[in-house]
């Protein structure tokens, strides 16, 4: 039996999200700031239409958007974490297997389905998300992923398809591949398109005929896995659950104003530490390795830039974020210069791993550190009364320079009683 | 004030979920101390609320999470309602059916009084149901979210209002009219 996977995206799911409570924003030419309102990371169809490139800097529209042709919001991640949540629970209804690929896209196993009946469940699944949850989304559904990936893509290109796309003949395989410029390939870089265009590829068709020794010797193993993909051979695993920051957990911010002060970036550093170590606690992992960076603002070229990073290791795995808060007075011991205006700074944990894979080496003890339950106590406490109730110190108290800018944040509609939907009767 | 503690592990009487949350709302455990040396620090504002003393952090085990029931050891007779244990009464349970697809909002204006839907009720709705004649729904018209009563009348679909002062809005077609959610509750405070 062949294997069928569906892949589900949601359209401009930040957009998106804001619409379904504030359908005033319905039909405008709306965009989503990153972090700290630097650039726009997600935009409706109308705001694509005015030429606005994903990741203009907020600034650059900033006449349109006094003149009301352009409307702008804060990225509000309480409201799109929840949103997602609700969007891939009603993809469940339909499969058990769900791989949640990210906070927007979801790949769902339909092996079983009669061949003939797919486009209708595709159908089915982007009219029942839409009524549940009020979010448009696109499915294409193929026989491997990097061809259900295809699907989406086509989906979303073409309007006449509605949507959905179902590319499990290879006939329409091979006449989709055909338009479809390899740069749009699932795992095919701007770097690497590039490489393949100088090399005569230009399709996504001439990439699925393209020799695969070659490719592996020209590229690398990762795309001739994406050749025979595209081939229809079923190569990347499925990852049960949650792909989304299987191998790293990174916490970083572009800071509200540049920070010049080593007390300052402490702070900033040790709440993204603590923000990192909460998440490899909620997903009950571990880790010995993490990166901890910080650097000046690119675009101010005037100023004295710099940016350095340094790997850091503790003997065994942990989950606590107090091991890694010693670790950052020498950190910054070795990171931080005066005279510069830091702009981002950031803290990721790598190589993660589950409690019971680990073995200790021979001079540290084996058992994963039982500080772990002060954790517990730390994170109860910050769970029932906000998060942050309960902080280290280093953290500090009052607003910071480095806090976020959030200036056209809407309300967190789905997670704060007092931040619900207001209607008239 | 900014307390600090280095050793954390919290244990108030065998109580798990957080010792220092049962210590900070309740003034008698006062006599609890927190060891302080640098490293964490109890919220200011929890502190100045609850007026209480540091509380002191013990090592001890914990249960994971407080069962429902806790039966003391074998001594005596065991409770006879022990058998009978069911978990507490959930409003979720009784007033959501569908999860994912259930929003709540704040009604604003007197327009529905009829239908008991007062000015700052909330109301529970639920996106996943199809609306019928009769259902009080959220509907979306020229851009704002209203709730009304969804009545056919000859085929075509009207929002009624339950107040004599409010007109009905005639749709002049199926297609005119946008459904956001049905009204399945309301949330009424009596005081």
């Amino acid at each position: 039996m062949k294997d069928v996977i569906a892949l589900c995206d949601a359209n401009a799911f930040y957009c998106s999200c804001e619409q379904v409570f504030n359908p005033s924003l319905l039909g405008k030419a709306l965009g989503v700031l990153s972090n700290n309102d630097g650039c726009i990371v997600a935009r409706t169809a109308q705001l694509k239409a005015l030429g606005v490139a994903m990741g203009t800097p907020a600034f650059k529209v900033r006449d349109q958007v006094a003149r009301g042709e352009i409307i702008l919001k804060s990225s509000n991640y309480a409201l799109y974490g929840d949103m997602s949540s609700r969007f891939m629970s009603v993809l469940e209804q339909f499969s058990p297997k769900l791989e949640v690929y990210s906070i927007d896209e979801a790949f769902v196993e339909l092996s079983g389905f009669p061949l003939a009946n797919l486009h209708a469940i595709g159908l089915d699944m982007k009219r029942r998300v839409f009524q549940w949850t009020g979010l448009p989304i696109g499915v294409g559904i193929s026989t491997t992923k990097t061809l259900a990936k295809l699907a989406n893509y086509a989906a979303k290109k073409f309007p006449a398809t509605g949507g959905v796309v179902d590319l499990t003949s290879p006939i329409r395989q091979q006449r989709l591949m055909a338009i479809t410029p390899v740069g749009e390939v699932w795992g095919v870089g701007r770097r690497i398109g590039k490489r393949l265009e100088a090399a005569g590829i230009h399709t996504a068709a001439q990439l699925a005929n393209a020799n695969r020794r070659w490719v592996r010797k020209q590229f690398s193993v990762v795309l001739e896995r994406t050749v025979c993909e595209l081939q229809g051979e079923y190569c990347i695993p499925w990852e049960e659950g949650s792909s989304a920051n299987k191998h790293q957990i990174m916490c970083s911010r572009s800071f509200g104003q540049r920070v010049t002060t080593r007390q300052a970036l402490h702070a900033a550093l040790a709440s993204f530490i603590c923000r990192a170590c909460e998440k490899l606690r909620k997903q009950q992992r571990y880790s010995r390795e993490a990166i901890i960076f910080i650097r000046t603002d690119p675009f101010k070229a005037n100023l004295p830039q710099t940016g350095r990073s340094l790997k850091l290791m503790v003997p065994s795995p942990t989950s606590d974020s107090s091991v890694w808060l010693q670790q950052l007075h020498p950190a910054l011991d070795v990171l931080f210069q005066e005279g510069y205006e830091y702009k981002k700074a950031g803290f990721a944990l790598m190589d993660l791993c589950s409690g019971a894979g680990f073995q200790g080496d021979l001079l540290t003890a084996a058992a994963i550190p039982e500080n772990t339950r002060m954790m517990t106590v730390l994170d109860a406490i910050n769970q029932r009364f906000g998060s942050q109730t309960l902080r280290p110190a280093s953290v500090g108290f009052r607003a910071q320079p480095w806090h976020m800018n959030q200036q056209v944040l809407s309300p967190s509609y789905t997670t704060q009683w007092p931040e619900i939907m207001k209607v008239q009767t | 004030m900014v307390c600090q503690v280095e050793e954390q592990r919290c244990s108030i009487a065998g109580r798990s979920e957080s010792a220092c949350e049962t210590a900070l709302l309740r003034p008698k455990y006062n006599r609890f101390l927190l060891t302080a040396k640098c490293l964490y620090c109890i919220n200011k504002q929890l502190m100045s609320l609850s007026g209480m003393k540091p509380i002191q952090i013990l090592p001890r085990p914990l249960p994971e999470t407080l069962p429902f029931y806790q039966s003391p050891a074998a001594c005596g007779f065991t409770s006879p309602a022990a058998d009978y244990l069911q978990d507490t009464l959930s409003l979720d349970q009784l007033l959501i059916r569908h999860p994912a697809a259930t929003f709540f909002a704040r009604a604003q204006g007197r327009s529905m009084e009829g239908a008991g839907i007062f000015d700052g009720d909330i109301l529970i709705i639920d996106r996943s149901l199809t609306p019928g004649d009769g259902d009080v729904i959220l509907a979306l018209l020229d851009g704002e979210l209203i709730v009304k009563r969804l009545v056919y009348c000859h085929g075509k679909p009207e929002l009624h209002s339950e107040n004599p002062d409010y007109p009905a809005i005639k749709l002049d077609s199926e297609e005119g009219l946008n459904v956001w959610g049905v009204v399945t509750e309301v949330i009424h405070h009596l005081r």
